[in-house]
């Protein structure tokens, strides 16, 4: 037992402190080594395309022939924008305004002298503070040829906010500590985790059985759990760049990470909906904690999205997608979803035994469930029509925009969303457990 | 000796709505215009028995009598609505042959899947396999997907499994009288052996004679109501009387 303490406590904090020297290796590699450090979505114009709607602000301020950078519904707060191009730059040539709420114009009272660091011909400006949209004007120095490349948008609740740094390592570390203190010490806790124990071969059983089912007879077996999101990111991708014109950078790649995830937690939730119902013989004749069929297709979906994850990185390496270290760290936005999803399964998995109607209602709210979600379309959109308020209610869009930064953008999720995913997760399935040990009894008389 | 099954009291309702009411649309409907209809059906009504380790009980009664509810409960399955049970050491129950049984799989994935969910690792499993085939005498049939067993093979499957995980309580539900003469022959025998091994066995059976046989004592339910409980022999005799 004391063996196992410490081997616990040094792996938790191990895993801590990996966790915080990717953060702040990520930190300062943005910061010190001037990499490059892309938020396409956060873009709405491009950097280089000039923006020419500003007739309807001031005429004076800026001429239609300067570049503009215009970063609409950042809603962030902004540490420092970089900006390089061919031209070097200088003082006094860039004027910078905010706006600091929705619908608000741009206007001259909210400009701002700023600093400036000049490095490898790139320029740094910090602005320091939180903005809704921000536009950069560059005057006079600024001719046609000048082309500026980069725009970092740096939020800095994770790049210098040592308690952010913290924050962000910590709740991936609770989440472990938790799975390695129920695997480490097990035994110790109750009868419900001695039941439990005595049941993992036969999840692990009935994993195996619905695998072998799933690929049994086609020729390419699990590859077709890549093969699939890979010719719908080939669909959507030319039906959304001929069609639908979204500026959303690496759009195949947008596409699909989006899906990985809203489809995991999908085949979660309908998976474990009908996973007592089809047990049913099973459960009648012999005694299984029925928490373990919804657990059972969780699991299952969750090997599922592993494969389909290699569909994510075959399109990232296809449209070039810079591959950041953070990648790794994808798993931890999935654990949250599958908390998550295993909640909600077992509240749909309980309330289908009674009414199999549920059935038929969750399809409908799922169709529903995937337009709320940014998925095929670009995040600011919900934004700009004023429907930002679905975003901050959908707990699969923090899924979906953690798996985002992580995968796609190179950056950790911040503390707030890592809240927000810890408490949808929690929430759900403190819910599901409840009302699944409440009604539980009852399921072998109506199945 | 140690008490190893005891039922107090024990009451079991079924609450059957008269129409099967299952959408919510309905459910609503029928609540607001006061329709929801029950009828209880009691299956048990107060039974208190109890089993000492080793021992080997017969369940008697007509159809209908509750003796398969009263399997159920003792593996389980079912919650009494009232009343407890109390179940110390593992149950393996042959309540309908084939618990948990993918047709799909073949004879030694089957061994696997069953034993798990009679709660053992693939390792335990693997232990006791050469002994599974042995006693099943399916030895050219393990790597045949069962949905292509007769039922006469998949009962001596079952049987083998239960039998061999060596539970500490065997719960069989009238599945002695599937399989050939020699095969039955061979299920008692290993009953008996089990019996003097220490495991406590329950039985349901319509057939006296093996109740009988094997038993120490019995129970006879009627109605969900113990009629009688004592010697095998007495009980089974006072049972035949009302057959005729």
């Amino acid at each position: 037992m004391k063996v196992k303490k410490k081997i616990y406590a040094v792996s938790v904090i191990l895993f801590f402190l990996v966790t915080f020297v990717i953060s702040v290796y990520s930190v300062s590699k943005d910061n010190f080594f001037n990499k490059t450090n892309n938020y396409p979505n956060k873009i709405f114009m491009k950097p280089d395309i000039v923006f020419d709607g500003w007739n309807e602000y001031d005429g004076t301020l800026t001429s239609v022939f300067d570049p503009q950078i215009i970063l609409n519904g950042a809603d962030c707060y902004v540490h420092s924008v970089r900006i390089s191009g061919s031209s070097n730059f200088t003082d006094e040539k860039i004027r910078i305004f905010y706006t600091e709420k929705e619908g608000e114009y741009f206007s001259p009272e909210k400009t701002r002298l700023l600093d400036y660091n000049i490095i490898n011909g790139g320029m740094y400006i910090y602005p320091d503070m939180y903005v809704y949209s921000l536009r950069l004007d560059i005057t006079e120095e600024a001719n046609v040829d000048l082309t500026l490349k980069n725009v970092e948008l740096n939020d800095n609740s994770i790049v210098f906010s040592f308690t952010g740094l913290v924050m962000q390592c910590l709740f991936p570390t609770i989440l472990f500590a938790a799975v390695l203190g129920l695997i480490i010490f097990g035994s110790a806790l109750s009868s419900y985790v001695q039941v439990f124990k005595k049941f993992i071969p036969l999840l692990q059983n009935l994993i195996s059985r619905d695998l072998k089912v799933k690929y049994r007879r086609s020729v390419l077996g699990f590859l077709w759990s890549i093969l699939n999101p890979l010719l719908m990111a080939l669909v959507l991708n030319i039906v959304f760049s001929k069609l639908f014109r979204f500026q959303v950078e690496y759009f195949a790649t947008y596409y699909l990470t989006g899906a990985l995830m809203f489809n995991f937690v999908i085949e979660c939730t309908t998976g474990s909906m009908m996973s007592v119902i089809s047990a049913a013989p099973l459960i009648k004749k012999v005694y299984i904690p029925k928490y373990l069929f919804p657990m059972q297709k969780c699991a299952f979906a969750f090997i599922n999205m592993l494969f389909s994850s290699v569909a994510v990185v075959v399109v990232m390496l296809i449209q070039g997608v810079p591959f950041h270290a953070h990648i790794l760290l994808f798993i931890v936005p999935m654990l949250y979803a599958l908390v998550f999803a295993y909640g909600m399964g077992l509240i749909l998995a309980a309330m289908t035994v009674f009414f199999r109607d549920i059935e038929h209602l969750y399809s409908v709210w799922t169709t529903i469930w995937m337009y709320l979600t940014p998925i095929i379309y670009p995040e600011e959109l919900l934004q700009s029509s004023g429907l930002a308020v679905i975003t901050k209610l959908n707990p699969m869009y923090y899924y979906v925009h953690s798996l985002r930064n992580v995968v796609m953008y190179g950056t950790f999720p911040s503390a707030i969303e890592n809240i927000m995913c810890i408490t949808f997760a929690i929430v759900s399935l403190a819910l599901g457990l409840c009302l699944f040990k409440k009604v539980q009894d009852k399921f072998i008389l109506y199945i | 000796m140690d008490t190893i099954i005891e039922l107090k009291d024990v009451t079991m309702k079924f609450r059957m709505t008269t129409q099967k009411v299952d959408s919510i649309k309905e459910y609503a409907i029928r609540k607001f215009k006061r329709q929801l209809q029950y009828v209880d059906f009691l299956a048990l009504d107060g039974i208190s028995f109890d089993v000492k380790k080793g021992e080997v009980v017969g369940l008697i009664g007509l159809n209908g009598s509750g003796k398969s509810t009263t399997l159920k409960l003792v593996s389980g399955i079912l919650k009494p609505t009232s009343g407890s049970v109390t179940v110390k050491g593992n149950i393996s129950p042959l309540i309908e042959l084939g618990a948990g049984f993918d047709y799909d799989l073949t004879a030694r994935e089957n061994v696997y899947l069953n034993g798990s969910v009679l709660g053992f690792s693939h390792a335990e499993m693997d232990s006791k396999m050469e002994e599974i085939i042995e006693f099943s005498e399916l030895h050219d049939f393990m790597d045949t997907a069962i949905k292509n067993f007769s039922s006469g093979m998949i009962a001596r499957l079952a049987f083998s499994i239960a039998t061999n995980i060596k539970p500490e309580i065997l719960i069989v539900d009238e599945i002695l009288g599937v399989g050939d003469f020699l095969f039955q022959q061979k299920c008692e025998a290993r009953i008996n052996d089990m019996m003097s091994g220490g495991t406590t066995v329950l039985i349901v059976s319509h057939f006296t004679d093996q109740i009988e046989r094997l038993c120490d004592r019995a129970v006879w339910l009627e109605k969900g109501k113990i009629k009688m409980i004592g010697e095998a022999r007495e009980v089974c005799a006072e049972y035949k009387k009302i057959k005729q």
